[in-house]
């Protein structure tokens, strides 16, 4: 008797699961780009890099995703091979140092409700992390589109950092003249279950 | 002489009049990859999927720009030097 409701309790387990789409944590490995907008009075400067990330959803509850992203310094491209080299250069983020920029996903909060369309979930959420830039870390907050469908996975956000947070100085006078004190960053990442 | 020397000299104002006012976007380095939209269709989350790809351009910037209205100034300022001098030693 104790086996049979052992069985019908685990049969039940499976239907809730199945119906609501798999509560359980959704593990996924993501890549993609994040962009870089520079916005001085002399001029406006756009820039990418690849990146990549590994991020732990509850499907149920955004407030518990987790995870980090990350892109290497030395692939950042700004469209001037010579503005490039500045950028990885020692006046600017010295990538010889610190060659990984990094963020790393301290806490979430649901901002909304989740909202399912067909086979894909998603909603937003406000990220709290640690950002390091340039050897220096500083907690931020970044609001985020996330969606999934199946073991598919999509995070999309924009943040503005201030270059003076992490000590990047850049040659003398040259910020907030040629280069933005504040860099807008969009980040675009895909991925599947890991 | 002096004319012409002075003539060079409002080219080289004009170039870099053009530079500040008129090239869009204005770029202080050379352009010489631009990133550019790529959409292709929608994506697994039916979002519009908009790649964006670096092609090549060449968008002057300041550096070429300041270079050329340099060149044309310094000219100007040669031909400005020997017709001032060409006249006072008329005179």
């Amino acid at each position: 008797m104790k086996s049979i409701k052992l069985t019908a309790a685990a049969c039940l387990f499976l239907a809730i699961n199945m119906t609501t789409g798999f509560a359980a944590p959704l593990a996924v490995k993501a890549k993609g780009t994040i962009k870089f907008l520079s916005d001085a009075p002399l001029e406006k400067i756009v820039g990418n890099a690849p990146s990549t990330g590994t991020f732990t959803i509850d499907t149920s509850d955004l407030s518990a995703m987790r995870g980090e992203a990350s892109l290497q310094v030395a692939s950042m491209k700004t469209g001037n091979d010579i503005r490039d080299e500045h950028l990885r250069g020692d006046d600017w983020l010295e990538a010889s140092k610190y060659p990984t920029i990094k963020f790393v996903i301290k806490s979430a909060a649901a901002d909304g409700d989740l909202v399912t369309k067909g086979e894909v979930t998603g909603g937003n959420v406000v990220l709290t992390g640690d950002l390091s830039i340039h050897g220096v870390t500083k907690e931020i907050q970044a609001k985020a589109n996330v969606k999934w469908k199946g073991d598919k996975f999509k995070i999309t956000s924009s943040f503005s950092i201030s270059l003076a947070d992490y000590k990047v100085q850049g040659a003398s006078g040259v910020v907030g003249k040629k280069v933005g004190k504040t860099i807008q960053l969009n980040v675009a990442l895909k991925g599947k279950g890991a | 002489m002096k004319r012409l020397g002075l003539i060079f000299f409002g080219l080289a104002a004009a170039t870099m009049a053009y530079w500040y006012f008129l090239s869009e976007p204005r770029h202080l380095a050379t352009l010489t990859e631009k990133l550019v939209k790529v959409e292709s269709g929608v994506d697994d989350f039916g979002d519009p999927v908009s790649e964006e790809k670096w092609v090549k351009v060449f968008e002057p910037g300041l550096d070429l720009y300041g270079g050329a209205a340099g060149g044309i100034a310094f000219v100007g300022g040669i031909l400005f030097v020997v017709g001032y001098r060409r006249e006072r030693a008329e005179a």
